[in-house]
């Protein structure tokens, strides 16, 4: 799994080694309430980061960190640092100084692609839920989208399902299935990072599996950081495993990932 | 809980360290410092995105619309001041209106349009009320339809232009008042009987859009413990709901005040202080209409404008009353707003 | 029976007896209209003694008919929604999405005064207006079509305005934060997928203003509406409108024709506003029902 990437890279560093995401000393207050503090992670440039922790454990809000997402929340407060590779090498996320130059939010947003818990679907057709953040985010002249809708599709799994339908409104789909057209939107975007909050949470058994089985496949080329509340999902994903309890990193595990009664015992004492 | 400094790991995940492989590049000197850090680091600002702000185009709208309520003021007012501030016989704050001795006193219409909407809010808020009342919590099933058809009927009414209000009442409630009670027919009575209806669904809305979240609020439980809606409206919604209702009568004070086909077609428009129901009189905005329209001049218009700058200074300070009532109304407010971010079940 | 549900049951009685005195009121004014209204609803109702086809066309000018006071109502409303459309809508944007608070709160002042200020005061607007234009720039400025067209389009654009800000703020978070995962910045969001999803509720507030437009008489009034005028000349000129001649009938009808003729006008006047704002009522549950679930 550590042979393929299909990103720009730093040519000196062994990709699996080389680190994709860098996070230290982050916290997050809102309105005066801390939500993390003091928290590091890192992931490297291709698999599956998973972390887990119970609800309020702050783990949505690290995800949400990485890619500004918090900033949309009222009263929002960030401190520490955060590096992504977003094709140039370690860049800062955050100004760390006043006047600082970094990525315009837009660009950076579309750079981590994301896929929320209930499936984010835009209000329009299918096709279109691909094809309008292509036009408008990336630019995409109008000639070339309908094969990158397609190709975004087939990398889901989901063109074959749904090559007939794509004029339908994309509510129209099944929850596994609009999870799925969720994820091919973001990697049309072609992202350099994917975060995925708690991406089968809203789904049933065989939806979640059809989801869990394309996360393996895309962490062999993509940096992915998956949130979980679910220890045997965790324990089946994770290439690297971050535990989390009241805004802290409780535990990481790099190799050795723990069986999933282990991890629910974590959790447990967390 | 300490705000910095290292996670309280458990002993039993602290033996291994299974951090140390993870942490490969990160510089030493980070590394060294990281106790206590978190708090010197710079709170993070988003950097303003170019995009983020409004276009000029919706920027050129709003000053648009805002520029035309200022310059509508504006303009009414400066018309206004040398009438408003005009020396002794020439101020139309008077009681005298005889355009060929050139006198123009204005306050018999003003008596006149407070007479006309205090007569239609009398006879509008009450009924507006009672028919909220009786529309929430009607229980009976064989009225159902009745509640149904009353319903529909309230909001057909709000489409129902003043202009064919009045000529209806023209020709039926005119001859009917003549008959009945003798004189013209036109008058007070006449005018506040059809502003009645006029002003009446939207008040009757008001209340029903402000009284309803609070009464089903309550319904479920409340009727479990054997209240009916009538009985749980009256002593627990109505009691609360003061706010409401004055915004319901500061609404129709609004509409009922700046009307003006209505009085202007069955008031009778004459230049008197109101003497009676069935007496003719001369609202403010009706007076606007006939004055502009025989185009006197000179001291006529100097009243025009003060008219209109008293009714527009009426109707503002309703709308500014408004507002303040509906934002105070937290629970109507807020209810509106979970219903505008959570879809229903 | 205990005293307090004895007063319970004579009030409910009582409220039942609210609803039947006003459908009485309103329907005998409305079976009023409609029966005397109802013979004189012909083609001839609106073209007269003129065949239709050439009325339209304009071949023949239309004297003993509704046909000039239609189509002033017509071009009146349609230059008015087309004046208010852009300050309305952009301004409904601005305030649910862009302006700063204090600002919004400003606008929103502006926008509630504009909205309870009393036609007859538009109308005085746009009456001083040409007075002080009068005055100053065009000794020969003149009330007109396009005056009263400017004046309607600033009494609507606060019902544009609100509708606009209402439906999008209607707008699940969800969309927003969506979109802004997805790099939109905000300007692209409201632009590629707020209005366009909006846009059935922005439909339904400019049917609800064209409603408004068309059934104002105070305004047009003081501004340039009369009663013989023919079909609009051009912006310059004076026109015919149907609120206005439905009023002007009523006060100055010299015979039984032209008596039917106004409760004719009064029937169409009626139909057309209360169309209007049916189907504004449909275009806003159809947009409620799209955003807030299936009801």
């Amino acid at each position: 799994m550590n042979h393929a990437t299909n990103h720009v890279m730093n040519q000196a560093t062994n990709p699996a080694r080389r680190q994709s995401i860098c996070v230290e000393h982050l916290e997050v207050a809102f309105g005066g309430r801390r939500v993390l503090e003091n928290v590091d992670f890192d992931a490297r440039a291709t698999g599956l980061s998973v972390i887990v922790g119970r609800s309020g454990s702050g783990k949505t809000t690290l995800l949400r960190a990485l890619n500004r997402l918090n900033e949309t929340l009222p009263g929002c407060r960030t401190r520490g640092r955060v590096r992504l590779d977003l094709g140039r090498g370690l860049e800062d996320v955050y100004p760390q100084s006043l006047g600082a130059r970094v990525r315009p939010l837009s660009e950076l947003r579309r750079l981590v692609g994301m896929v929320f818990q209930t499936p984010s679907v835009l209000p329009v057709s299918v096709a279109q839920n691909i094809a309008v953040p292509l036009k408008v985010v990336r630019g995409v002249p109008g000639s070339e989208i309908g094969d990158r809708v397609r190709q975004a599709l087939e990398a889901v799994g989901l063109w074959q399902e749904t090559a007939d339908r794509l004029r339908l409104p994309a509510a129209s789909l099944s929850g596994g299935q609009q999870q799925r057209l969720c994820l091919a939107r973001a990697l049309a975007l072609e992202p350099a990072v994917l975060l995925l909050d708690e991406p089968t949470a809203s789904l049933d058994v065989h939806s979640a599996r059809a989801i869990e089985d394309l996360l393996t496949g895309l962490a062999e080329r993509y940096p992915l950081v998956v949130v979980s509340h679910n220890p045997r999902q965790a324990a089946k994903l994770a290439q690297s495993l971050a535990v989390m309890a009241k805004g802290r990193m409780q535990a990481r595990f790099e190799r050795d990932i723990p069986d999933a009664g282990e991890i629910g015992r974590l959790l447990g004492e967390a | 809980m300490p705000s910095s400094g290292s996670p309280d790991i458990p002993d039993a995940f602290a033996a291994p360290s299974p951090l140390q492989d993870a942490q490969a590049p990160v510089p030493e000197a980070v590394q060294e410092s990281a106790q206590g850090v978190a708090q010197d680091l710079p709170v993070l600002e988003a950097p303003a995105d170019p995009g983020d702000g409004a276009g000029w185009g919706a920027r050129l709208a709003a000053a648009l619309a805002a520029g035309g309520a200022v310059l509508l003021c504006l303009m009414v007012a400066l018309a206004a001041l040398p009438a408003l501030f005009g020396s002794g016989g020439e101020s139309p704050f008077h009681w005298n209106w005889h355009p060929y001795e050139g006198q123009f006193g204005i306050l018999p219409m003003c008596a006149g349009t407070l007479a006309l909407t205090a007569f239609a809010l009398a006879l509008g808020w009450p009924l507006a009320l009672g028919l909220a009342c009786w529309l929430l919590c009607e229980e009976a099933k064989f009225l159902a339809p009745l509640v149904r058809f009353t319903a529909g009927l309230v909001r057909f009414m709000t489409t129902i232009p003043t202009v064919v209000y009045g000529f209806a009442a023209v020709f039926l409630l005119t001859p009917l008042m003549r008959g009945c009670f003798g004189g013209t027919g036109l008058g007070l009575a006449t005018a506040g009987l059809v502003l009645t209806l006029l002003i009446l669904p939207s008040m009757l809305l008001t209340l029903e859009a402000g009284l309803k979240p609070r009464l089903e609020a309550l319904c479920p439980w409340g009727q479990a413990l054997g209240f009916s809606r009538l009985q749980l409206l009256r002593r627990f919604v109505l009691p609360e709901a003061g706010r409401t209702l004055v915004a319901a009568a500061v609404l129709g004070f609004g509409r009922a005040a700046g009307d003006t086909l209505l009085p202007l077609m069955l008031a009778g428009n004459a230049p008197q202080a109101p003497e009676g129901f069935f007496a003719s009189l001369r609202t403010l905005s009706a007076h606007m209409a006939m004055a502009t329209a025989n185009e006197v001049g000179g001291g006529a218009y100097n009243s025009l404008f003060a008219a209109g700058c008293l009714l527009l200074g009426a109707t503002a300070l309703a709308s500014l009353a408004l507002r303040r009532l509906m934002a105070g109304d937290t629970c109507a407010s807020g209810k509106a707003r979970a219903v505008q971010e959570t879809p229903r079940p | 029976m205990t005293r307090a549900g004895l007063s319970d049951l004579i009030l409910r009685w009582c409220l039942r007896l609210f609803a039947p005195l006003v459908i009485l009121a309103v329907g005998a004014l409305l079976v009023f209209l409609v029966r005397q209204g109802w013979p004189s609803l012909s083609p001839s109702l609106v073209f007269g003694s003129v065949p239709a086809l050439d009325a339209l066309l304009g071949r023949q000018a239309v004297w003993d008919g509704l046909w000039p006071a239609c189509a002033g109502t017509f071009c009146l409303v349609a230059l008015a929604a087309g004046m208010a459309l852009f300050p309305g809508i952009g301004c409904g944007l601005y305030l649910a999405e862009f302006a700063p608070p204090r600002r919004a709160a400003g606008i929103r002042l502006a926008m509630d005064v504009l909205a309870g200020t009393p036609s007859i005061v538009m109308g005085l607007f746009g009456f001083t207006l040409i007075l002080f234009l009068r005055k100053t720039l065009l000794p020969d400025a003149n009330t007109s079509l396009l005056l009263s067209a400017a004046c309607l389009a600033l009494l609507v654009t606060p019902v544009l305005a609100a509708t606009t800000a209402e439906s999008l703020a209607a707008m699940p978070q969800s969309l927003r934060a969506t979109c802004q995962a997805l790099g939109f910045t905000k300007r692209q969001c409201a632009r590629h997928m707020l209005l366009p999803c909006a846009l059935p509720g922005i439909a339904g507030g400019i049917v609800l203003a064209v409603a408004r437009a068309a059934e104002d008489t105070a305004v047009i009034m003081l501004t340039g509406a009369v009663a013989n005028a023919g079909l609009p000349a051009g912006l310059w000129s004076r026109f015919e409108a149907l609120p206005f001649s439905i009023y002007y009938t009523s006060a100055q009808y010299q015979d039984q024709d032209e008596l039917l003729r106004g409760f004719g006008a009064a029937l169409l006047l009626l139909a057309l506003s209360s169309g209007l704002l049916l189907a504004a009522h449909l275009l806003e549950k159809r947009f409620r029902r799209r955003w807030q679930g299936e009801v």
